[in-house]
């Protein structure tokens, strides 16, 4: 799956997941900050997100906050780590 | 290590090496802390009140011990948003923070002074907390030592369980009464170490749980339900031996899950910022839900007029002192109380919500919105969404409001209204769900029935029913039936509502990506009809076609057709 379909398909994670209103998954953008400023989302929603990401790509964010809080930027970010833990 | 009373906690010396919290830089010990309480007490002059605002628990407690042992009142802020915290800051003497930009802004942890032993002022406040209040605005919520101490309370429930190793987690904010006393006021009391840090993910704190000595957990509802669902919660067995849960109801599920996985029942706390700890209870499973067991030194009552909980104990800091000094809360829960003493809850009496663990007062937020110049009339509720409660709002536009949504959309709308609230609540309890409505659904004597209001936040379906579908070679027929309360219903006469073709265009998508088996972004629409309207609650078919050459220039063809007439056809770009 090459980057940009990636990209889409966690759009659409975080749409249903998080049932988001309002927007369309096409219309998130990849680099744009998913938490308080940009897509607005929250501490919940972040548990939700880690979760969702599991379920659909196995794949677990580990214990270092900093590293978690640069993999959660954005959709960019969240590609990057789901691509790299896939291998 | 005697638990103290907090009043006394520089009295006598301490275990200099005592491990009182653990952050990045390691092990923060007795010595340490009280030579950085000492330190920044020194600093403090002649100020009187100083705002607290800490990312990390070790420096927020020593912001707090600084503020009381230079004779000074603490303020913390109920969030860590700038707009709160700076508000606050301009009315006091300063702002004691571990990583604030503000100029003149004190960092707890920058001095060190050799620490005098000290009583503080029992009954004096010693700090003031803020919560929402039933109207109005915030509330200032003052808190002595004494109100406080129900920390020794605790220990003498729990504290033979716990040894003094025992480290403490917690997902709760320390700015918030139940992480103030679970973690860190209770372990600096006791002598166990905590967690300074914050951890927003359960995969951050399950591993720091698992290794070193055993933990206990403070923790939210929100979180401690995303723990049950991790696998290594089994593995904590015998080593995360307590956990408490505070701030929000636990659902029946969650307890039975940390039961299954633990051994042991979280213990739930009922209280409030006001009242302090009240009561508590652990949820068996396969057993009916308990009542809630008052705390040893707290009196319950049943308002024989409003039918509310009303509460007395050395811990509640604000109502009507009675004959032995103590003071009387009326609490905003409806109560049924027992011959013994217990009782069970029967819902608020109040417009006020948990969102998170976060106290919310829908009539403050109604207030502050309509003060926009987007919005006549608001109404907002508590709806739950994907497991979690959150806030949903019904509003009449006003005419600037009407101009914004029709040009811009609900989107833009609710993000305007969002951030007009955003400085001054948790983003967490801003509302999720925005629902513009010709007038609010009042019932014959003016009041707003909850259900009404619920109903309006439904969530309306967006995608047609798929009735049956049929795939040969290049082409996927799906029968489909529009919903009657679609989503994107449209139309110039409310009684007349259409299908968009932006929604019908967006179908298609749907059905070419189980055609072509992968996702798909619509790039553009080709040689695009829409013959006849499509109206809710009426079939139709729709065919999508992709043949070689099709897929080789990135695109499919659909058709939307009923009895044979078409309603929509055209050609929609995709990536190859």
């Amino acid at each position: 799956m090459d980057s940009a379909t990636l990209a889409l398909e966690i759009k659409k994670i975080i749409v249903e997941c998080l049932a988001l209103e309002d927007i369309a998954p096409e219309e998130i953008e990849t680099e744009a900050p998913l938490f308080v400023e940009g897509l607005g989302l929250d501490s919940i929603d972040a548990l939700e997100l880690a979760m969702a990401l599991e379920e659909k790509y196995g794949v677990t964010v580990g214990d270092d906050p900093d590293e978690n809080q640069k993999i959660f930027f954005s959709v960019e970010s969240l590609a990057r780590f789901v691509t790299e833990q896939r291998g | 290590m005697p638990t103290l009373l907090l009043a006394a906690l520089f009295r006598e010396p301490r275990p200099p090496d005592m491990a009182v919290a653990w952050d990045r830089e390691g092990v923060r010990t007795w010595r340490e802390f009280s030579e950085h309480a000492a330190g920044l007490a020194g600093q403090l002059g002649r100020g009187t009140s100083w705002v607290v605002d800490c990312a990390s628990s070790y420096a927020f407690a020593v912001a707090l011990f600084a503020t009381a042992r230079a004779g000074a009142l603490a303020w913390v802020p109920p969030n860590r948003q700038p707009g709160t915290v700076g508000d606050l800051a301009a009315r006091s003497d300063g702002l004691l923070s571990d990583g604030s930009e503000e100029p003149g802004a004190l960092h707890p942890l920058a001095l060190s002074a050799k620490a005098a032993a000290c009583d503080l002022p029992e009954d004096r406040a010693a700090l003031h907390l803020f919560t929402s209040g039933t109207t109005g605005s915030a509330k200032e919520i003052p808190k002595t030592w004494r109100q406080l101490d129900e920390v020794a309370e605790l220990e003498r429930c729990f504290g033979s369980g716990l040894p003094a190793s025992t480290r403490v987690f917690s997902t709760a904010p320390h700015h918030h009464l139940y992480g103030l006393l679970f973690r860190v006021l209770w372990p600096l009391a006791s002598g166990r170490p905590f967690q300074a840090e914050t951890l927003l993910h359960v995969e951050e704190l399950l591993p720091r749980i698992a290794e070193g000595p055993p933990a206990m957990l403070a923790a939210t509802p929100a979180h401690l339900r995303r723990i049950t669902q991790r696998e290594e919660l089994a593995r904590l067995r015998g080593h995360l031996v307590r956990v408490f849960s505070s701030g929000g109801p636990l659902p029946a599920s969650t307890a039975a899950a940390v039961e299954i996985a633990l051994g042991e029942p979280p213990v739930e706390v009922f209280g409030s910022t006001e009242s302090g700890g009240v009561a508590l209870r652990s949820q068996r499973s396969g057993e009916p839900p308990p009542s809630w067991r008052p705390l040893a030194p707290v009196r319950v009552r049943r308002d024989a007029e409003t039918g509310c909980l009303r509460v007395t104990s050395p811990w509640v800091s604000l109502g009507a002192e009675q004959a032995d000094g103590q003071l009387e809360l009326e609490m905003g829960d409806r109560v049924e109380i027992a011959a013994n003493g217990e009782f069970r809850l029967l819902g608020r009496a109040d417009r006020v919500v948990k969102i998170g663990e976060k106290r919310v007062v829908l009539l403050d937020m109604e207030s502050r919105l309509l003060e926009h110049g987007f919005v006549d009339e608001v109404a907002l509720v508590d709806v739950e969404r994907g497991g979690d409660a959150r806030v949903g709002a019904l509003v009449v536009l006003s005419a600037e409001g009407r101009a914004v949504h029709e040009r811009e959309g609900r989107r833009e709308l609710g993000r305007a209204l969002g951030d007009h609230l955003a400085p001054h609540w948790d983003r967490v309890v801003l509302p999720r769900i925005w629902r513009v409505v010709p007038a609010l659904p009042r019932d014959e004597r003016g009041k707003l029935p909850r259900e009404a209001l619920l109903a309006e936040l439904a969530e309306r379906p967006r995608s047609p029913l798929v009735l049956g579908e049929e795939r040969a070679g290049d082409v996927l027929c799906r029968e489909l039936r529009v919903p009657e309360d679609l989503a994107q219903l449209e139309g110039h006469f409310p009684d007349l509502p259409v299908v968009p073709g932006v929604a019908q265009v967006g179908w298609a998508l749907a059905a070419a990506e189980v055609l072509l088996g992968r996702p798909l972004q619509a790039h553009g629409v080709e040689a695009l009809k829409f013959k006849e309207p499509l109206r809710p609650g009426t079939s139709l078919s729709l065919e999508v076609e992709a043949n070689p050459d099709d897929r080789a220039k990135g695109r499919f063809r659909f058709r939307c057709t009923r009895e044979g007439r078409e309603l929509s056809s055209g050609r929609v770009k995709v990536e190859p």
